[in-house]
């Protein structure tokens, strides 16, 4: 178990690097001059060039690049080029936000949609089938910001139930709770359809498996087959899925961030794009990457956990 | 159904007695039958043997037995199984939950998938002990280390903790010998056990088969197409084709005297070599499908003997011979089929 | 995989037995005269659209749907029933080029590679650290390094693709090669060119276009999402999740600005992913489930 988790951590080094390298090829491929938008509209071009010997931007390539990634490593990004601040603190803040909404997202949409896709597997060809595959079809159409108008003007407008702006106190806080379940909801959501659909399409090919037959004839009840040989089985495939799943979700969460107002990575990317303050966007991206690859770990591990023969390998 | 009288150990009540057992697989508005009326009994310490090509019956006739047939589109539709004098077929799942596994237990062909990949050893006998018992994880354990030792794995007590995946095809067959053997059951059913092993192998697992029987007591049918096999296990034999049964006989009048012309072409077509694998390529032609069996004796379109009457008439199962049973209107004591 | 020559000839023309199998299922068909009606409502954009997608009437500003405006005015008087024409245009010719593109650039990768054991591993590692990234993340990256705007999404749409259909041509192509017919048309000294061309690439084709029937409408509602988010389609030129985000500021007393927009959209993806699985049902039923 230890010696494949350090594989997979192996494997994600190039992947990390050609984070690394989109993000600094990121720096210099924006048309505008990092140092002009830092000196303002009016800096002369003394001023600039001064800016400019500052940032390190008259070093050749190569040493920018590795001063970068030494950066990147000692956690600094540098600073915002519209309000100064350190581009670390900013992430280390929206980071715990939409760290926040992803898990808890996670928490109730991934057993939700595992048991729905369990449902429609064993009532197979029942209204319960029809009606969960339908929703998981119409689920995966949905463009989020869709689901997230409708909760908003629903749950947070007409029937003033919930908030449906911003962060509130902690998680645990009745106040912080509150304001995170519109977003999680809406995020969940869009997670639901494709993986019931892919719990279905699992199950249906677990409970065809000799094994399954074997557990059948110990005389073990339905249910323990359906659970312990069918769902443990089937989750297997299920996971790499939801592996794949994570881009997406992380697409869902920078539209859900930007509805909700929720002061998250991807609300901070997309500002900073719109606000041409690079460093700030360099940072988030390459914050939201590593996420994504980390998940993905997290994943690989999980895959390992739930299949014996992996371990072995 | 009396000519058990002459046959050695059928003075007690059988084990297990099926009567006019008919599956029927529903497609659509179409109904036909896969197991055709079967009747016969397996009485305690003995073992039955049912041969026939693939798609005659015998797998299906297994599975009905154990009610794990696919329902829909097949289902029971006629007949009794009397496990001890009780009948299982009027019996809700519940019920039959308590039954298999305990007093009729089941191995497969496939011993490489048939064990759950994610799951030890130790941990899927013992669920099969806990299922029918209310054995602690502790003691399920220990009683699993006894059942691996039984089946002859060697080093149970590491083995237990492993995955079926680090074990071989015959070791993995072994394990669902002893998954069966837990509880002790009644009847044991074997569907093509050595059919995936190497012959080596194959005679290793019939020779447990056998010591296990003389063990413990238990009924064994033994279901193959392998008739090297069934002469070497059975002691009565019964030959399926297209869903019925068309000869039933103790082992050495099935071998000495076939009397159905499937038989003797079954019987034709092994080789002569001892030791040698005996695959089945009987008689030219293969099973009619269910949905298209033909008129008369299923088996006249492939049959030499075949005239008028087995086209138009099914030939009942009756006694030709002492104890043996043929359905065939050619066969019988001096007919020269 | 069945020869192309054999699928062809077998029906009348080639799609023939597909439309029939369509038929018989009546959401397929509901889902089939949707994208129809959409596809021409986008094509024919011109002919259709009551008013000037782009003529501002602030006599007019947010006005519910009614007979005069069908799905009602947006923010600055604009019809938005003529805005959604343009804007499916805008929206389905996105995911066209991105399909296109990526899946062009994809098949011949995937091709590359399964052709040639020596470019396998370097382009696969390739396509796999593309693959490590999601979509979206390309999205704002392309954005942030040429801009916002419909260049920006389909590059990123496009980049995404063409690892997925890399993979999925390399399979294919796999397969296909292990064919007898391969060598001998190397036998009969065809150089690798054609012999890609012509005997690899048509066997390769459908499982391609299956996919990407189905990818389609990821990439539309990718490429809204960007929109929507500000760093797609720039105003005033109407895109559906462009659209949609304009009328955001006015959300609670004028809904139907974002909300018709977005439903415009989710009943483009709707249709054409129940076709995608129906067609993905029909040409290999070992999915079916």
């Amino acid at each position: 178990m230890l010696r494949y988790a350090f594989q997979r951590l192996v494997l994600a080094v190039p992947v990390t690097l050609g984070v690394l390298v989109i993000g600094f090829t990121l720096l210099n491929l924006v048309p505008s001059d990092p140092a002009t938008v830092r000196a303002g509209p009016a800096a002369s071009a003394e001023v600039i060039a001064q800016i400019r010997t500052e940032m390190g931007l008259d070093r050749p390539l190569w040493e920018q690049f590795l001063r970068y990634v030494g950066n990147v490593l000692t956690g600094d990004l540098g600073t915002s080029l519209v309000n100064n601040m350190s581009v670390a603190d900013e992430l280390s803040r929206a980071f715990g936000a939409t760290l926040e909404l992803v898990v808890l997202c996670l928490v109730w949409a991934l057993p939700t949609a595992i048991l729905l896709g369990v449902l429609a597997a064993s009532r197979r060809g029942t209204i319960w089938d029809r009606v969960i595959m339908g929703g998981s079809v119409a689920g995966v159409s949905l463009p989020v910001f869709l689901i997230g108008m409708i909760l908003l003007w629903v749950f947070g407008y007409k029937l003033q139930l919930l908030p449906f702006t911003g962060r509130g106190g902690p998680l645990w806080t009745l106040d912080g709770f509150r304001h995170a379940v519109l977003p999680s909801v809406c995020l969940g959501l869009i997670f639901i359809g494709p993986v019931a659909r892919m719990t279905r399409t699992s199950m249906l090919e677990t409970l065809k498996a000799d094994h399954v037959r074997t557990a059948r004839a110990k005389g073990l009840s339905e249910r323990v087959v359906t659970f312990r040989h069918g769902l443990r089985n089937a989750l297997i495939p299920v996971t790499t899925l939801v592996g794949l799943q994570i881009g997406y979700l992380l697409g869902g969460a920078i539209v859900t961030e930007t509805i909700f107002s929720w002061p998250g990575v991807g609300r901070l990317a997309v500002g900073a794009i719109v606000a041409n303050d690079i460093p700030v966007a360099q940072g988030a991206i390459i914050a939201l990457s590593l996420g994504f690859i980390a998940m993905n770990l997290i994943v690989d591990l999980l895959y390992a956990v739930l299949d014996p023969r992996v371990q072995a390998k | 159904m009396t000519n058990h009288a002459d046959s050695p150990g059928a003075a007690a009540a059988p084990v297990l007695d099926i009567r006019d057992f008919t599956i029927e697989l529903v497609t659509g508005k179409m109904v036909s039958p896969i197991v055709d009326g079967a009747s016969f009994q397996v009485h305690e310490g003995r073992t039955l043997g049912i041969v026939g090509e693939s798609g005659c019956g015998k797998s299906m006739l297994s599975l009905g037995i154990m009610k794990l047939i696919p329902t829909p589109p097949a289902k029971i539709a006629e007949g009794q199984v009397l496990l001890d004098g009780s009948d299982l077929v009027p019996l809700s799942d519940k019920q039959m939950e308590q039954v298999r596994g305990n007093r009729i237990s089941m191995i497969f062909q496939e011993p490489m998938t048939s064990l759950n990949p994610v799951y030890t050893v130790g941990y899927q006998i013992g669920e099969a002990l806990r299922a029918h018992s209310s054995l602690s994880s502790a003691a399920a354990r220990q009683k699993a280390i006894e059942l691996l030792r039984k089946v002859g794995i060697p080093n149970p007590e590491k083995r237990v903790d492993e995955y079926p995946h680090s074990l071989s095809g015959g070791m993995r067959q072994r394990v669902m010998i002893a998954i069966a053997l837990a509880c002790e059951p009644r009847v044991l059913i074997a569907d093509e056990p050595t059919t995936a092993l190497d012959v080596t192998i194959q005679a290793q697992i019939l020779d447990l088969m056998r010591s296990l029987k003389t063990e413990s007591g238990t009924a064994i049918m033994l279901i193959s197409h392998d008739l090297g096999v069934i002469a070497e296990m059975a002691d009565d034999v019964i030959v399926m084709y297209a869903g019925r049964i068309i000869e039933q006989a103790p082992v050495h009048s099935l071998f000495a005297a076939p009397s159905h012309p499937y038989t003797q072409g079954l019987l034709a077509s092994i080789p002569a070599v001892e030791g040698e694998q005996h695959r089945l390529q009987p008689v030219p032609g293969t099973v009619p499908p269910p949905h298209d069996r033909p008129k008369g004796c299923a088996f006249h379109p492939r049959c030499s003997f075949s005239d008028e009457k087995c086209r138009a008439e099914r030939p009942p199962l009756e006694e030709k011979l002492a104890g043996h049973r043929v359905a065939c209107w050619h066969a019988g004591p001096g007919a020269s089929a | 995989m069945t020869s192309p020559i054999s699928s062809e000839t077998a029906a009348g023309f080639p799609g023939r037995h597909l439309l029939v199998s369509l038929g018989r299922d009546p959401v397929s068909c509901i889902a089939l005269a949707t994208l129809s009606a959409l596809f021409l409502g986008a094509v024919l954009a011109h002919w259709i659209a009551p008013y000037d997608p782009l003529a501002i009437d602030m006599m007019k500003v947010l006005k519910a749907p009614s007979l005069e405006h069908l799905f009602g005015t947006d923010g600055q008087g604009r019809d938005i029933f003529s805005r959604s024409l343009y804007g499916l245009r805008v929206t389905i010719l996105l995911g066209f080029s991105a399909i296109f593109v990526g899946g062009t650039v994809g098949t011949v990768i995937g091709l590359v590679a399964g052709f040639y054991p020596k470019a396998d591993t370097i382009l696969m590692r390739l396509m796999d650290v593309i693959l490590s990234f999601p979509a979206i993340l390309f999205g704002l990256a392309i954005a942030a390094i040429i801009g916002s705007g419909t260049t920006a999404v389909i590059i990123a749409l496009s980049v995404s693709t063409t690892p997925l259909v890399a993979r999925i041509a390399r399979g294919a192509a796999l397969m296909a090669l292990a064919h007898d017919y391969v060598s001998s048309g190397r036998a009969i000294g065809l150089n690798d060119w054609a012999l890609l061309w012509r005997y690899v690439l048509p066997n390769c084709i459908s499982t391609i276009v299956v996919f990407l029937t189905l990818r389609l409408g990821q990439a539309i509602l990718l490429g809204a999402s960007l929109s929507f988010l500000g760093l797609g389609t720039q105003p005033p030129a109407p895109e559906l999740g462009t659209m949609a985000a304009q009328g955001i500021g006015f959300f609670f007393f004028a809904p139907h600005v974002t909300l018709i927009p977005s439903f415009v959209i989710f009943f483009l993806v709707l249709s054409m992913n129940i076709l995608g699985d129906s067609l993905r049902d029909i040409l290999d039923p070992r999915l079916r489930s």
